[in-house]
């Protein structure tokens, strides 16, 4: 087979893995070497493809044999599809070779499983050692740890990587049972939490000796897949918070479950959950930079976030009672929890008051959303428009979000700051 | 209405700059001879640069702003707009005030400034991503560009840090600059002017100046790029709008055909 073919087979195969991101690492480059992930801090999308998502590494499986046959992947044992492996050689060749055409950012490696798992992650190693040793390669390096492969290996591995993932796959042990039969829960969260020790212990070594090899720096994230299994938004928002809070992951992906194969145990979609994806960005978005709490979110007599506007917004509306804000005196945190104040504008307002009283054209200058932050903020007193009932708000933002949808064809696109923060 | 014309360059508009901060009279715009269009009601001075003179601006500017907020007016300057007589405003404010100014978005200067800053260091972002290197003559990278702002500059340290071990040639093709690493050091290059071989390989022509290995990693390349798309969540507007099509010319995967 040719390398074309195995790459066609291999890149397809590793597509359904969402997280593209090429973010905070501290690899320099060497003498003699090739690359710097330094410079690059917030990520680089060198494309996008046709399905608007970033393309930032070059994304393939080792090979797509494997040993499991977890019923929502493509991959799975008992899949009639074509097969293929790469070598090591082959997989650094083309990663020297597009990074040296700025195609990429570097490698995101992932693999089926071929006889087991300590025998995989050997491969995997391999290859990244190849690449930092003989082509003194300082690129991005992301690689997906096989569960249940050895400790020693993941160790071996994270001193390449500059990212290391281990997918969680499904939100509940339940549902990891029923479509991932091969897999258990805790031989994916032991990983985990010995990445993210080593992760810390590393930081600590690094103080103290600079020349320490640092231990992928550019942290740790996973994936889960939205809409294959019953658990509600509520559910995964609690497992992320923990993630982020205990195990310190840098990200959690979500991906919306694509049916690529027939099962009666798979639920039968028209169509990915992609607006149900989007939302639990937001919320985690909510989490990680806006200090909000998964219980605040979302509460069990509400699992489900909402489809028509988003969480912020919504837990606006369901707490009232804290607003207005007058933006002349509110504290950041506060700032941040009106409905259209980014992080950027709240920032922006704090650095702006000290020169004077803020009133409403001031805000709309400084990037502040007029049409949502009004019914919920005063300047120096005084109201844009005082609605005190909620439903009425409601219908009201509703109202000018279709609007906006109709003029959306015409619009810039998203502010640059929060794609970067993104990834 | 009296209108500055400068030479165009860094230290010419810093010249004119320095002038406008002691001139009685009160200056409508400042314009690089290039950008200048004479006009029956305003009188122009010409502006002789003077390296003194704009030395003399650049170390007070330096002594006096944040690091970002000059930094943020050099970006104006490249940004190729039109931006000298707000850049103006803002120095004179600047030094009148004698508190760093450039947390005052309120402020329609500032606001200016900072906005025009940040879309240029947005594109120079961007090309970090967009730019692609094609092999040719054997051992030369060559990337074509043709960014809406000046940013050639601004993207050298960047490709310096990652392809320090080969040689390189990014070219901007509007504004005819080129900036060519030779494995040491880099150089800037004003009038650039490619030969025919190469004007034909952009056009698509196949020419000896790639070799067959060229084309063959562009080849999976674009095996890669097509496959990598989920049909299921194919979504072309998203990724226009993350990838305007003036940007797509210069890129090697036919991003109009998958
Ligand atoms: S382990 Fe499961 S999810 Fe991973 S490749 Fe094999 S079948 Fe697919």
């Amino acid at each position: 087979m040719d390398l074309q073919e195995k790459l066609s087979i291999l890149s397809s195969a590793a597509k359904y893995d969402v997280s593209c991101a090429s973010s905070g690492s501290n690899r320099k480059n060497t003498p003699g070497g090739l690359g710097d992930s330094s410079t690059a801090a917030m990520g680089i999308c060198h494309s996008w493809s046709a399905d608007g998502r970033c393309v930032s590494l070059l994304k393939i499986l080792y090979t797509n044999y494997c040993i499991h046959d977890c019923v929502y992947c493509i991959n799975r044992r008992s899949n009639d599809i074509p097969r293929a492996s790469f070598t090591p050689e082959e997989v650094t060749d083309l990663t020297i070779n597009f990074y040296r055409r700025n195609y990429i950012e570097g490698l995101f490696l992932s693999s089926g499983v071929i006889k087991n798992p300590d025998y995989t992650m050997e491969l995997l190693i391999r290859t990244i050692k190849s690449l930092r040793q003989e082509y003194k390669f300082n690129g991005y390096i992301h690689l997906k740890v096989i569960p249940g492969a050895d400790r020693g290996l993941v160790r071996e591995a994270g001193f390449y990587a500059d990212r290391l993932s281990v997918n969680i796959e499904l939100p509940s042990e339940q549902g990891l049972k029923l479509l991932a039969p091969g897999k258990d829960r805790k031989a994916i969260l032991t990983p985990m939490s010995y990445i993210s020790d080593k992760i810390a212990s590393n930081k600590e070594e690094k103080k103290k000796f600079k020349s320490a090899m640092s231990f992928s720096p550019g942290g740790q994230s996973t994936q889960l897949i939205v809409g294959a299994t019953p658990e509600s938004d509520l559910q995964i928002l609690r497992l992320s918070e923990g993630l982020y809070n205990k195990v310190r992951l840098r990200r959690v992906y979500y991906s919306a479950f694509v049916p690529v194969n027939n099962n009666p145990l798979l639920p039968v979609l028209k169509a990915p959950p992609l607006q149900r994806e989007h939302r639990l960005y937001q919320a985690d978005w909510l989490l990680r930079f806006y200090g909000f709490a998964a219980n605040e979110i979302l509460d069990p007599t509400l699992p489900f976030l909402d489809d028509d506007l988003d969480p912020k917004t919504v837990w606006a509306l369901r707490n009232l009672q804290l607003f207005p804000v007058e933006v002349n005196k509110a504290d950041y945190r506060m700032l941040l929890r009106v409905p259209g104040i980014g992080q950027q504008s709240a920032r922006k307002i704090i650095s702006s008051r000290r020169w004077g009283r803020l009133g409403f054209s001031e805000l709309k200058k400084i990037g502040v959303v007029m049409k949502r932050a009004r019914y919920f903020i005063t300047c120096g007193g005084s109201f844009l428009e005082m609605i005190d009932n909620k439903e009425m708000i409601r219908t009201r933002l509703l109202k000018d979000k279709k609007k906006k949808e109709q003029l959306a064809a015409q619009q810039l696109p998203l502010n640059f700051e929060t794609r970067l923060v993104q990834s | 209405m009296l209108i500055y014309v400068y030479d165009g360059s860094l230290e010419g508009m810093f010249t004119a700059l320095y002038e406008g901060l002691f001139a009685k009279e009160e200056i409508e715009s400042i314009a690089s001879r290039e950008k200048y269009a004479p006009s029956l009601f305003a009188t122009e001075k010409i502006i002789e640069t003077d390296l003194k003179k704009a030395g003399k601006l650049k170390h007070a500017l330096q002594r006096n702003l944040s690091k970002q907020a000059f930094k943020n007016l050099i970006y104006c300057y490249l940004s190729e707009t039109g931006m000298e007589r707000r850049i103006l405003s803002y120095i004179k404010m600047a030094l009148a005030v004698k508190r760093k100014i450039d947390g005052n978005f309120v402020n329609e200067t500032v606001n200016e400034i900072t906005k025009t800053a940040r879309k240029v260091a947005y594109e120079v972002h961007r090309f970090h991503g967009f730019l692609r290197f094609r092999r040719i003559y054997d051992d030369l990278y060559y990337a074509p560009i043709e960014p809406d702002y000046n940013i050639l500059a601004l993207l050298i340290p960047h490709f310096k840090a990652r392809y320090a071990n080969q040689k390189w040639f990014i070219h901007d093709r509007r504004r005819k600059l080129g900036a060519y690493y030779d494995g040491w050091e880099c150089h800037l290059v004003t009038g650039v002017e490619l030969n025919k071989e190469l004007e034909a390989l952009l056009q698509g022509i196949k020419t000896e100046a790639e070799g067959e290995e060229e084309l063959f990693y562009r080849e999976l390349w674009n095996e890669y790029f097509a496959s990598i798309a989920i049909e299921e969540r194919k979504n072309k507007k998203l990724q226009r709008q993350h990838m305007p099509a003036r940007y797509w010319k210069n890129l090697v995967e036919r991003v109009d055909q998958v």
